[in-house]
């Protein structure tokens, strides 16, 4: 049943995404056409410059883009009339919040390496060594400094979080969307408050812990912390890192058990 | 004989609103029966509980012996009264579809009738006229070999032609092993079909019986009769 | 086949009658094929158990019988057939009385009245 809602889910999406996608390497291509043309003409700079800028544009547009679709689409097929296909189909909301999330953060990564390839595209030729000659001088002095195994554990750690970030991302507004749905009309208007209180709750929370970071600074022995980190860096990484991607889990696991509840039993479609 | 939903004291409220009052009912296989009351009589709200899009605040109800859920809905083959199509899928690809998710669909029957009804697969939902859209959903539920059929409202929308239609395809799917519960408002269109039909009003049970018994014993029709018994 | 059904009265009698008539008369004659329950019931637009109870009925009275995998037969015997739509005939004609009655007419005018009916 979930290969199927796999499946369906990716066809569903992918013809929102897939033009996006094709409209950031577009651009990237046009970029690197439009720069065969250099004469260093004042003309040739802006006609340059705005395609480049065009392409910047368009990938920004373009990731923000890929999260909307999936956002309505989560809202569409479970919440409009189209629910009561979704809904009456022998899968469980479970199947449904795992088959939309996933497909939604691998059209998210799509959407960030096709940037990469079309930046790297419209970068063709010398620039393009350039930028890798760099890389490489960079990742050298880096390593001068850096244990290459750390770095890339730490790399892999630093992937991980983005990736879980951007589910806790979804799946904060997927919960507001199942909150919303708890009220009897206007459930829309209700998901955008319930977005807004967590975003208060945020702040708030937020704010405690640098207050009571503060004072906490005054009353731990901060020098001897500070001596552990220098003289352990990376066990502080590494637990910074994993720390973070447990922290997301956590966060992960609860907006799924609020959500899989309020789609299992206070269920009201219009 | 089978039965294929079974309700025991079922209730359920909303806050202080009570939209189905602790009713007992049973049906049977092999039997269309009509499901007819004013709205706001608790119609959907059964409705909505034997497809698991509502939870009991209280009692049992049993679909095809099951909990209402991913299970029993394997065997249900439910029409609402909007469409649930969405827009950019083709007639093709909701068959598809439907034949992914659901063993018992049969596409061949689907296509039969919808070649008869002049609809081309390859059309595009979103441009099916409105009475064309419930017809492929009409469609796509009786081309399931489930064992519960629950249509609501199935002719509420349809023209009179397409009514005869409507009726013609649940007489000629008729299966001894199943039943077709039809909720409706329309009964004087309907109710040579039922084999028997219940009243149901305010969230109560006020009637099930078959329909030559009440032709019999009231010596009107059930339309007669329900005009009678829900009287403004 | 123009049935029209009264939606006033049980629908499986109605069925019985209309078979019944049907044989009297001799539009279905002995050992004709009944349409089928589920042709019938699509024709007629009814439930088919109703059809079905209604072919159980006439096969009880002896007007149609069954053979396996065939289907459903008219009798050889068609006097059952005609003496129900006797009863028919006589429950009709009552009917008439009483409804001319309702309008004024005595029995005897009624009579005089039918009797001077021309087309």
């Amino acid at each position: 049943m979930v290969k199927k809602l796999f499946k369906h889910e990716f066809a569903a999406l992918g013809r929102l995404v897939l033009p996006v996608l094709c409209a950031i390497l577009g651009t990237g291509l046009l970029t690197r056409f439009v720069f065969l043309f250099d004469d260093g003409s004042v003309y040739f700079n802006i006609v340059g410059w705005s395609s480049v800028a065009m392409m910047c544009i368009t990938i920004i547009i373009g990731v923000v883009l890929a999260h909307i679709f999936a956002v309505v689409r989560f809202y569409r097929n479970l919440f409009s009339c189209e629910g009561y296909l979704s809904f009456t189909l022998p899968v469980t909301p479970a199947q449904h919040l795992f088959v939309k999330s996933v497909t939604a953060v691998v059209f998210q990564i799509a959407t960030v390496i096709t940037a990469i390839l079309s930046a790297s595209v419209a970068l063709v030729g010398e620039p393009l060594v350039e930028v890798v000659k760099a890389g490489v001088y960079i990742f050298g002095k880096v390593f001068e400094v850096v244990d290459p195994g750390q770095f890339t554990a730490l790399a892999f750690e630093y992937l991980l979080i983005m990736i879980t970030g951007y589910f806790v991302s979804l799946f904060t507004i997927y919960t507001c969307i199942c909150l919303g749905q708890l009220a009897k009309k206007n459930r829309i208007v209700w998901s955008v408050a319930a977005y807004f209180g967590y975003y208060v709750i945020t702040q708030i929370v937020g704010t405690v812990f640098t207050v009571a970071g503060t004072a906490l600074s005054f009353v731990l022995p901060m020098e001897e912390i500070a001596g552990f980190i220098e003289a352990h860096p990376y066990i502080t990484a590494h637990t910074l890192g994993i720390g973070s991607i447990v922290l997301n889990l956590v966060l992960l696991t609860v907006y799924a058990v609020v959500c899989n509840f309020i789609m299992r039993k206070k269920l009201n479609l219009e | 004989m089978s039965v294929l939903l079974n309700c025991q004291n079922l209730t359920k409220s909303y806050g202080n609103t009570t939209a189905l009052n602790s009713i007992n009912l049973t049906l049977e296989s092999g039997k269309i029966v009509g499901l007819l009351g004013p709205n706001g009589s608790g119609k959907t709200t059964l409705i909505k509980l034997i497809n698991g899009l509502l939870t009991p605040t209280s009692g049992v109800i049993e679909v095809c012996g099951l909990t209402p859920g991913p299970r029993s809905r394997e065997k249900v083959a439910y029409l609402p009264d909007n469409t649930y199509l969405n827009s950019w899928m083709t007639v093709e690809k909701i068959v598809d579809f439907f034949v992914d998710f659901y063993e018992d669909f049969r596409p061949e029957l689907a296509y039969e009738m919808l070649s008869k009804l002049g609809i081309d697969k390859k059309t595009r939902l979103k441009a099916l006229s409105k009475g064309n859209k419930e017809k492929v959903c009409l469609i796509l539920v009786m081309s399931r070999n489930a064992q519960l059929y629950v249509l609501d409202e199935p002719i509420a929308g349809v023209d009179p032609a397409a009514r005869d239609y409507v009726i013609s395809t649940i007489i000629n799917n008729y299966n001894p092993e199943a039943t077709v519960l039809i909720s409706t408002h329309l009964i004087s269109d309907i109710e040579q079909v039922l084999d028997e039909a219940i009243f149901i009003n305010n969230g109560n049970i006020v009637l099930q019986k078959s329909i030559d018994e009440i032709r019999e014993e009231n010596g009107k029709s059930v339309d007669g009769l329900f005009r009678e018994v829900f009287k403004w | 086949m123009n049935w029209q059904l009264d939606k006033n009265k049980p629908i499986c009698p109605q069925i019985c009658e209309r078979v019944s008539l049907l044989i009297a008369r001799g539009d279905y004659k002995p050992h004709d094929k009944v349409p089928s329950v589920r042709d019938l019931a699509v024709t007629l637009g009814v439930n088919p158990n109703t059809v079905q109870r209604a072919y159980e009925s006439l096969e009880q009275q002896g007007m149609i019988y069954t053979m396996r995998g065939s289907g459903r037969f008219v009798s050889e015997d068609v006097s059952v057939s005609k003496e129900s739509i006797s009863s028919l005939r006589h429950e009709k004609t009552q009917e008439y009385f009483i409804q001319m009655k309702a309008l004024g007419m005595s029995t005897e005018d009624t009579k005089t009245y039918v009797k001077e009916w021309e087309q």
